[in-house]
């Protein structure tokens, strides 16, 4: 993945980094299960999701954060260093079928400054579900590599 | 309803520390349960050759040790009869100091720092801010979270 490094002087306000499309299915959901340890039947099981007012399994929480911190770290890249991501979960990805269903996450710079040498920039982040609501507005905060130096 | 007396005591109070040991082996199913192809987290022979020397964890990975100091700081909660024990995640903010990798020790530990009750349409909900410090076998802050969890 020798991806074109993105560097500080590139960037401006207001742009927009890459669209990260992801599409999860059930089958992700188990996996994402297991691998981090949270096994709410919520995320898995379609009987119990229903029997808790919920339309199906729906996509873990921090799922969607690790999606939203791939947005971030396929664009910064190797070069580049993530320092802080924060979001708020405010709405759902499902009902989530063996076929999946698109889960999209966006980012757009909203402030680039330098502070004690490091050159940092700011996004504002965001997941929308299959329906294009956002369920999961967040920020982040990185340093780039800078050419000048 | 007002917050029971023995849930608001758990404000300021620490969990006791929980100790986990990183395997390769998870680290990478992490990224690939995220279908994160980004070989920084999985590829050794290419991040041998970054800056960083080898892989390191996904971003993501610090939510397993969170998941096992948020059951840690629940299980002390008696929660009183009208509740559910239904949690509902409401968000996180992690700050990242040091990288994550194979074969490290982390300590995680964390602290309720404040917990407000809501009428919501579900009845009575708790809400927990929770402080997390996830400190390496070195002594180095690996990162910190802040997270709100919700309970009804």
């Amino acid at each position: 993945m020798a991806k074109k490094q993105v560097y500080w002087e590139e960037v401006e306000v207001g742009q927009e980094i890459p669209t990260l499309v992801k599409h999860p299915t059930t089958i992700q959901l188990a996996k994402w299960a297991g691998a981090s340890g949270d096994y709410n039947p919520i995320h898995y099981d379609k009987d119990f999701a229903i029997a808790n007012n919920l339309p199906g399994p729906i996509v873990h929480g921090r799922l969607t954060f690790a999606f939203l911190s791939q947005l971030v770290t396929d664009w910064i890249g190797e070069g580049g260093t993530l320092k802080k991501i924060g979001v708020s979960f405010r709405g759902m990805h499902g009902p989530i079928t063996h076929a999946g269903e698109d889960h999209v996450s966006k980012g757009k710079v909203t402030k680039k400054y330098i502070k004690e040498g490091e050159h940092y920039v700011e996004l504002e982040i965001h997941a929308e579900n299959a329906k294009g609501e956002v369920t999961t507005p967040g920020t982040a905060e990185v340093v780039l590599p800078c050419r000048a130096k | 309803m007002a917050i029971p007396d023995e849930i608001k005591a758990m404000i300021g109070k620490e969990t006791e520390p929980v100790v986990t040991a990183v395997e390769k082996g998870a680290m990478v199913l992490l990224a690939m349960a995220v279908d994160d192809p980004n070989p920084l987290w999985q590829d050794e022979k290419y991040a041998r050759g970054t800056r960083y020397g080898g892989i390191v964890a996904h971003p993501a990975f610090i939510n397993v040790f969170r998941g096992l100091v948020l059951r840690k700081l629940m299980e002390g909660i008696k929660l009183t009869p009208s509740f559910k024990g239904v949690g509902i995640d409401g968000g996180t903010e992690i700050e990242y100091y040091h990288p994550i990798r194979p074969g490290d020790v982390i300590t995680s530990v964390a602290k309720v720092t404040d917990i407000k009750e809501k009428q919501g349409k579900l009845g009575t909900m708790l809400i927990f801010t929770l402080e997390t410090t996830y400190t390496n076998q070195l002594g180095q802050v690996t990162a910190t979270a802040t997270d709100t969890t919700i309970r009804y």
